[in-house]
């Protein structure tokens, strides 16, 4: 099984580029805003996000701490604890059937109902997010319960059973207790009551974080393997760029809360417009290829009450110039060969259509 | 290990930390001085407690009538000439009522006082000193709380016959055993937090490390404590007038309520003889609590809320500011910002366009 991430990752991207002819969206972010604080007081996390979630499809979302990542995923499901609002912009979700509508708008019953339904979302170190005092069938049978109540008891017990399996965790640990399970097994778990209602996008919050390296990738391979079969999109936030160019399909990279590269995977691996991308790139080794000297980015990441002017990341920029501290650049689509599939947000690379 | 090549010095020589923005003047902090009072729970809190002190202090000077003094409206309704009506007596109500508070508020505020160091005393040194002292303290506490308060009070009051200050003195040294037990709980959990062990480590003091470590989070519970046991205080002294003990001298609310259950104002249907003792002394309780919340935020950091927390949504509504429900400002996808596909730099200009050489 271990292998197999390593054989269907690429393919999967590979075919994501294929077909993008016919790539449905199935969430559509435009101009998100996200603050904390209102009025004078607020700092401005995540600034005018346009992104494109298609179905079927893993996007990464990478960046440093305090990019606004997480902030993001949490606002466009308007998940965020107070004080934080969101202050702008739109997010149309795309249902299997029938028309497309805005999540923003939903209504408090509607949103309850949206949830877990439509879009999961496995938390940041979500092990810990189980209740020890119950039995996970308990947990599982509980979301059945809430959702979908005219299920009967036997339909959910099979469906839970059938969930764990899906997982890689034995029917026969269903009466387990959460401290009777390892963390991965519990990861699992939670991956598991996250898809157990089919949702159509489900948004992973460093779900491997608190893991070693080996269960990291039992779980995503897990992951890539129950994609396939169920066929749901994923958002998967992380630090680790090296692990999203492995295994999804579009990298989107965050600094300073806003998105300033989108791109394929192997494109952004191969070929980062952003400097900010390369630098990130740049900090880990690469696994073939001739040995390189790491270079780390200069600088630490911007203080959100005071951004710079123009873009965010000029202060740090090894290439920048005249333009960069007067001018927010837009992110659109660049004059490069592969222009159409990727965008920037780079005065080294000017755009001819803004995209959102 | 040393890791040259990320540092910033090397990439960017003589640059330092220049990632930051220009460290702005910063908007000089206002000094929050009156955060406390801002809070409307405290600030409500502290205004009907200011009253209640205030009538206190000038009560019998501001009484209409002597509230001993009789006249031939017997058991009459609020009228002009007196505002809360009379008693059997024809005595005036609002008087009695003015007159009263200042022994009330003196009982309850020095019984509480009294309690609260002595649960303080007993509660930290027990928590923290441990051993022999926790064992001691501990045991006596225990049997300050088996013993009935209000029996021994009754009965050191009866005995006793003193006035205000004896009152609120038996009440203090009964009341204090609650909350010595809930201080010396909370001492036992944080005596053994890193910071604490970091102080004994670092040689505090004991008493510094009492003084500045634990107290401080501890406040909470000693206003709290503080709180509780002027309502129980300002309760026990209005019970002993109601059943009879304790002076008979001085007026008080309880004193009131006697006379009127054993008029049967009730049956008499004269309401404003037992209605407005009541509204005072449950307006005080809740003056107190107010203020009791007001505290619990103001020392927990965590507690406080962030000022504004009811927003106005896209839909118009104004709604409350709760987890899982993020309120939605604005639902438009206009940009907030000002991101341009080309540079708003003059082309003509005499700047040319340097770009520095990427180095791959």
């Amino acid at each position: 099984m271990s292998d197999r991430v390593v054989q269907t990752a690429p393919s999967g991207a590979v075919r994501g580029n294929a077909s993008s002819a016919k790539r449905q969206p199935v969430l559509e972010i435009r101009n998100l805003n996200v603050d904390y604080g209102l009025g004078d007081m607020a700092v401005h996390a995540v600034r005018d996000v346009n992104l494109t979630l298609h179905r079927g499809e893993v996007l990464g979302l990478a960046g440093e701490s305090g990019s606004g990542k997480s902030t993001l995923a949490y606002g466009l499901l308007r998940l965020l604890a107070p004080p934080g609002v969101v202050s702008g912009g739109e997010v149309i979700y795309h249902p299997e059937q029938g028309e497309p509508y805005d999540v923003l708008a939903l209504s408090d019953r509607e949103l309850r109902n949206f949830r877990w339904a439509e879009t999961a979302i496995v938390f940041q170190g979500a092990m810990n997010s189980l209740n020890p005092v119950h039995k996970i069938s308990t947990q599982l049978n509980d979301v059945l319960a809430a959702h979908e109540p005219k299920m009967s008891a036997h339909t959910r017990k099979a469906r839970c059973r059938e969930m764990l399996r899906l997982v890689g965790i034995s029917a026969d640990r269903m009466d387990a207790y959460p401290h009777q399970l390892s963390g991965g097994m519990r990861q699992r778990v939670m991956i598991g009551m996250a898809l157990i209602l089919q949702p159509q996008v489900v948004i992973m919050d460093e779900p491997t974080t608190a893991l070693d390296v080996v269960m990291q990738r039992q779980i995503l391979g897990q992951l890539i393997d129950l994609r396939e079969r169920l066929g749901f999109s994923v958002i998967f936030i992380t630090h680790d760029l090296s692990l999203l160019v492995e295994f999804s399909n579009t990298i989107a990279i965050m600094y300073g809360g806003r998105i300033v590269e989108e791109a394929p995977a192997s494109a952004l691996y191969r070929d980062p417009l952003h400097p900010y991308s390369a630098g990130l790139l740049g900090s880990f080794p690469a696994l073939r290829g001739a040995r390189r000297e790491l270079t780390g980015i200069p600088g630490s990441p911007p203080d959100l009450k005071g951004m710079p002017t123009g873009c965010s990341f000029h202060p740090r920029c090894p290439k920048v110039f005249d333009p960069c501290a007067g001018n927010i650049p837009v992110l659109g689509r660049p004059d490069t060969p592969d222009g159409s599939t990727r965008s920037v947000a780079c005065w080294l690379h000017p755009v001819k259509e803004p995209i959102g | 290990m040393t890791i040259p090549t990320s540092s910033v010095e090397q990439v960017i020589p003589g640059q330092g930390a220049m990632a930051q923005p220009e460290a702005r003047t910063p908007v000089k902090a206002k000094r929050r001085r009156f955060r406390f009072v801002a809070n409307a729970k405290a600030a409500t809190g502290l205004t009907i407690l200011g009253l209640y002190i205030l009538f206190a202090i000038i009560g019998p000077w501001v009484a209409p009538y002597d509230p001993d003094a009789q006249s031939e409206e017997l058991t009459q309704p609020p009228s002009a000439a007196h505002w809360l009506g009379t008693t059997h007596l024809g005595q005036d109500l609002l008087s009695q009522l003015l007159v009263g508070a200042r022994g009330v508020m003196v009982v309850g505020l020095a019984a509480g006082v009294v309690a609260t160091i002595l649960s303080v005393v007993v509660g930290v040194t027990a928590g923290y000193l441990g051993g022999v002292w926790d064992d001691v303290l501990s045991a006596l506490s225990n049997v300050f709380l088996v013993i009935p308060a209000l029996i021994l009070i009754i009965i050191v009051a009866s005995t006793l016959n003193g006035g205000d200050i004896v009152v609120a003195l038996v009440i203090g040294f009964t009341a204090w055993a609650w909350g010595a037990r809930v201080l010396r709980a909370q001492t036992l959990s944080l005596r053994r937090r890193d910071f604490v062990e970091a102080s004994r480590a670092n040689g505090e003091k004991t008493w510094r490390i009492i003084m500045f470590e634990i107290l401080p989070n501890l406040t909470a519970i000693i206003a709290s404590s503080f709180v509780g046991t002027v309502i129980f205080a300002v309760t026990s002294e209005i019970t002993l007038a109601f059943i009879g003990i304790g002076s008979v001298s001085t007026w008080n609310w309880g004193e009131i309520l006697f006379w009127a259950q054993s008029q049967q104002a009730l049956s008499q249907k004269a309401w404003w003889w037992f209605v407005p003792a009541g509204l005072a002394i449950a307006f005080l309780g809740t003056a107190l609590s107010l203020i009791n919340f007001g505290i619990d935020e103001f020392v927990s950091p965590r507690l406080r809320s962030a000022g504004k927390t009811k927003v106005k949504t896209s839909t118009g509504h104004t709604v409350r500011m709760r987890v899982g429900f993020t309120p939605v400002l604005d639902n438009s996808a206009a940009p907030h910002t000002h991101a341009t596909p080309t540079p708003l730099i003059n082309p003509n200009g005499a700047t040319p366009v340097t770009r520095r050489e990427a180095a791959r």
